[in-house]
């Protein structure tokens, strides 16, 4: 192995490692970071093939490499644990795949130099556009639902010890290293093909289970609302029959001339049409339900809810959606008022229309936060955190964006569309 | 002293009557104002005089023939109307609609004297600080003071700066002796303003839109936004708009 294809497949991997992984840290870091680590592999791999030779080089060259670019996966990577191996072996597999397909060109073009640099140009263009607009985003998407990660890693690993273990020579060193290598890769690619067909089933019924819940949550909602409507109904119901006595007492006050006993009457009666009037908190009727359900949840656990909401005439997202929004979002905020003392409890939810809809949430914070890399609080709790996840994902679809912060007390959730 | 027009809108003359006297009561304990208060009979009345949409603070009936004050208030915002709006009504049922028109407050008929004072208090504390400010610039015809209000951004031009302000005009500097940002650090103190990449300094009060690397400017011209810097100016600009509304 050459110095320079040794140093292609280094720089190559170390790409696709920081392209795949969900980075913890800002991408300049990452990248400079990458940059500093590729230069001083580098230089070791040239020492090490001056002073060992080409045979031992290649034999070496995954215990150079691999441990230090491993070490940078855990270093970068915001996921732990097996994913991480597997976010590392995905990229030493598409190596090889770039490796051994630029190769095989190379041969069929009757081994010319230039269709060496053709082929790797055009097989690694195709391989890190295949990685950034079909693998990254579906990896991104079921990464945190999916387990089972130690099994999806075995058929990589085998892979990786038939590469680098049981035959360690270059492709076009030897009968079995040119066949078998190429064969290999290509059987293990449609196996990682598998994997990304079942990474997307994962995807599509994690999206139905959601669209299903969003469902159920939009059924109570409305379940709530016309139970309140019912209850309303009911209401003025008697109060029309209330109020036909007061209209029946009143006459008879006018007739026998008590006029202070009849605007005393009136008053009353005045001040029981204001006690019975229903709340509505916006127009439109799919969020009010939403505002309906959670705000009378609030007041049932005795937090005090100061809302103000104006929406545009055309919403940014399907009011459907914007209720899941809001609902995580109150959802969060009245679990948080749970733990801190009654006279503590107020919850402001606020909205503006122009120039565009604009949110905030606010509560009180009964304990500090701790923050990842984005500015977002990380859940304390294993299980916790779906909800702001959901509204990340929402203003990353929906091109919003989110801010939380925390002072004096209080945490805020705003979103910008 | 800061000049300020008062609109009521009202299709009772007695209730119109005694809502200007309250405001004119009320512009009589301010000194540093000096309150010209017109009133209205309806909301075409309003809408069609000249200046409608000119007013510091509109004090709108809710309920009125043909067109309702909520109605009022949604047309004005739409005609461009940055005056506080106040809605006296006697009932509460039109409390939500209200948030859409932006009103500073509603207010129940009778209204009491200390609400209704309060209520115009805010919305001249709000005013003050929309006015505050100016930006000293030094143009070749001479100093030049704008006041940030008006000022839509300050863009660099080589070593000149250019102000572009409401209503079209652009007002270019001499050279500048300090840097494009030591000269405007001022603004950048003010929560209005924020850098949109290295060369624009943009008033977030004007701005109507960030979107696909461009910010949308009220009076219709977009200036580039570095895709870097989106997510930043976005959360400015949404964290002006969310605590002015307070």
């Amino acid at each position: 192995m050459t110095i320079v294809g040794g140093f292609f497949c280094i720089l190559l991997g170390t790409a696709m490692l920081v392209l795949f992984v969900e980075c913890r840290l800002p991408a300049r870091v990452v990248w400079s970071a990458a940059a500093v680590i590729c230069l001083v592999l580098l230089a070791v791999n040239w020492l090490v093939l001056e002073w060992l030779g080409d045979r031992l080089y290649t034999i070496l060259f995954p215990l150079i490499n691999h441990p230090p670019l491993l070490l940078f996966t855990f270093f970068i990577s915001r996921q732990r644990g097996w994913r991480q191996i597997f976010q590392f072996l995905s990229s030493v597999l598409f190596c090889f795949f770039v490796q051994h397909a630029s190769g095989l060109f190379y041969l069929l073009c009757g081994q010319r130099g230039w269709a060496l640099v053709v082929g790797y140009a055009v097989v690694t263009t195709l391989v890190l556009w295949l990685f950034l607009t079909r693998l990254r985003p579906l990896y991104l998407d079921i990464v945190e639902w999916l387990g089972g990660w130690p099994l999806l890693c075995l058929p990589l690993a085998i892979y990786y010890g038939v590469m680098f273990l049981m035959i360690p020579e270059v492709v076009g060193s030897s009968f079995l290293s040119t066949v078998i290598k190429p064969a290999f890769t290509l059987l293990a690619v449609s196996v990682y093909g598998v994997l990304a067909a079942l990474f997307d089933l994962v995807r599509r019924q994690t999206r139905a289970r959601q669209d299903a819940e969003l469902v159920a949550m939009q059924r109570d909602a409305l379940q709530a609302r016309l139970n309140t409507v019912a209850d309303a109904e009911e209401r003025v119901a008697i109060e029309r029959h209330d109020l036909r006595h007061r209209l029946n007492t009143l006459a008879m006050l006018v007739e026998a001339g008590d006029l202070p006993a009849a605007r005393a009457a009136i008053g009353a009666a005045s001040r029981r049409l204001e006690e019975t009037q229903r709340h509505r908190w916006c127009a439109e009727p799919t969020l009010n339900a939403t505002f309906d359900f959670y705000f009378a949840l609030a007041r049932r656990q005795g937090v005090q809810v100061d809302s103000r909401m104006a929406f545009p005439e055309t919403l940014p997202a399907p009011a459907a959606e914007l209720s899941v929004l809001f609902a995580n979002a109150l959802d969060n905020a009245i679990r948080a008022c749970g733990e801190v003392p009654e006279e503590q409890r107020t919850l402001t939810c606020r909205a503006i229309a122009r120039p565009r809809l604009m949110i905030e949430v606010s509560n009180p914070c009964a304990r500090p936060l701790v923050w990842d890399a984005e500015g977002f609080p990380v859940a304390s709790r294993p299980g916790h955190g779906t909800g702001m996840r959901s509204i990340r994902s929402f203003c990353r679809q929906y091109g919003a964006v989110c801010q939380c912060t925390c002072e004096n007390g209080r945490f805020c959730l705003r979103v910008a569309f | 002293m800061t000049v300020w027009n008062a609109a009521i809108c009202d299709d009772d003359a007695a209730e119109r009557r005694r809502t200007l006297e309250l405001v004119q009561a009320w512009g009589a304990q301010r000194p540093e104002l000096r309150l010209q208060a017109r009133d209205f009979a309806s909301s075409s009345a309003l809408l069609l005089s000249k200046g409608a949409v000119d007013f510091e603070v509109y004090l709108l009936d809710v309920l009125m023939p043909e067109t309702d004050g909520i109605q009022t208030g949604l047309e004005l915002r739409r005609l461009g109307a940055k005056g506080e709006i106040i809605y006296l009504t006697a009932t509460r049922d039109f409390a939500v609609e209200s948030y859409q028109a932006e009103a500073l407050a509603y207010l129940l008929k009778p209204v009491e004297k200390q609400a209704l004072f309060a209520a115009l208090d805010r919305a001249a504390q709000r005013l003050n600080g929309r006015r505050a400010g100016e930006l000293l610039v030094h143009t070749a015809e001479g100093v030049r003071r704008l006041p940030l209000d008006s000022l839509l951004w300050v863009e660099r031009a080589g070593r000149r700066m250019i102000c572009r302000c409401t209503g079209g005009e652009a007002v270019m500097s001499t050279s500048l002796r300090t840097s494009f940002a030591s000269t405007l650090a001022p603004l950048l103190q003010d929560g209005r303003f924020a850098l949109c990449g290295a060369s624009y300094l943009v008033n977030l009060r004007h701005v109507s839109a960030v979107e696909s690397g461009l910010v949308k400017m009220d009076d219709g011209s977009a200036l580039p936004l570095p895709r870097r810097a989106a997510a930043g100016f976005k959360r400015a600009w949404m964290n002006h708009w969310l605590e002015e509304s307070v």
